[in-house]
């Protein structure tokens, strides 16, 4: 098993909480979010995103409105709704619960590690 | 030489050389067909156009920057190939399985009359010359009340139009892989032609040859 398939399906897993966190904060357009995206190297190609948020816009989790720009054309900038609001405190739980007993394991490893040594 | 062609992506003019411009086509199809049955494909494709003229625009270097294929290849890297979409996996396979299944077409592409006899070839995997010569032996046999049969068949069976029907017609699992297959030999069949007519002349005149063989197919059918 490559690493990248891997570490491919644990980026994939937590795309949506890492975006709809980063809408909670504040409204952003497309390309903003591709930026943030990058950034934090959750992405491996840009494509991923579009239908995701359009999944997270069907079932109303988000929403977006068009607003001219100065330069070039109108941005799509999306917002959260309520429902999306409580969808991600459920999300935040889950994660913190799931990060909790992920690192319990894999540190009593590195201990089991030192204590063999 | 290159001939340049004019484009309008997300209501931003851009021109383009050729080659360029049927790499670009052949992504735009792909992502259409990924995306043929999900939600919200319209809004999809709209962003990705969105997202590729804003692209596109960053890669021109003057007014009259001519879209290169080099451009294109650098797009397509950024976006990534519809393969590597990471979309939900379940409901695609399912579908994947359900189209595996033959079904009878009229393959309007190798025909005589209605595309009856390749068609049934296709299903049958025969050559669909045999089928014909056995439609001609039994309507000479039976007096001319076969072609009758023929009618019927014609009307019953629908014709393959789309390009998943043509693939369900022979066999073919309907992924991504065997649309491209497709859409390149179509592509390769019309290169020729087109290579010598401008898009839009090509665009008429294919009108109206098609319109011609309508009538041609009016005329020859029985009057019942």
């Amino acid at each position: 098993m490559k690493i990248e398939n891997a570490t491919a399906q644990m980026r994939k897993g937590v795309l949506e909480y890492y975006i709809l966190s980063l809408i909670f904060k504040k409204d952003l357009y497309t390309s903003e979010i591709l930026v943030s995206l990058k950034k934090g190297k959750m992405l491996v190609v840009e494509g991923t995103v579009y239908p995701l948020l359009s999944r997270l816009k069907n079932v109303k989790l988000l929403t977006y409105r068009w607003e001219e720009s100065s330069s070039g054309p109108p941005r799509k900038y999306y917002s959260i709704t309520p429902e999306g609001k409580t969808f991600l405190i459920d999300l935040e739980s889950a994660w913190k619960e799931l990060n909790k007993a992920v690192n319990i394991i894999t540190k009593s490893k590195i201990r089991y590690n030192e204590q063999n040594r | 030489m290159n001939k340049t062609v004019n484009i309008n992506l997300a209501s931003t003019f851009f021109q383009i050389d050729e080659e360029a411009y049927k790499v670009l086509n052949q992504y735009l199809k792909k992502l259409e067909i990924t995306f043929s049955e999900t939600d919200g494909k319209e809004e999809i494709l709209e962003e990705i156009e969105a997202r590729i003229a804003e692209l596109f625009q960053a890669s021109k270097k003057h007014n009259h920057y001519v879209i290169n294929q080099d451009d294109v290849t650098k797009m397509i890297e950024t976006l990534g190939e519809p393969e590597d979409f990471n979309l939900e996996e379940e409901p695609q396979t399912r579908k994947t399985q359900k189209s595996n299944e033959k079904k009878l077409f009229r393959d309007t592409d190798d025909c005589y009359i209605g595309g009856v006899g390749s068609g049934i070839g296709h299903y049958f995997v025969i050559y669909a010359v045999w089928v014909r010569l056995l439609f001609i032996l039994l309507t000479f046999l039976s007096g001319g009340s076969f072609a009758l049969i023929y009618w019927i068949l014609w009307v019953l069976i629908p014709k393959a139009e789309s390009r998943a029907d043509k693939l369900k017609m022979k066999g073919d699992p309907v992924n991504i892989v065997n649309i491209e297959r497709k859409i390149k030999e179509e592509f390769d069949d019309v290169k020729e032609k087109i290579n010598q007519l401008d898009y839009d002349q090509a665009k008429s005149s294919l009108k109206k040859i098609k319109k011609f063989l309508r009538l041609l197919r009016k005329s020859f059918s029985p009057s019942t």
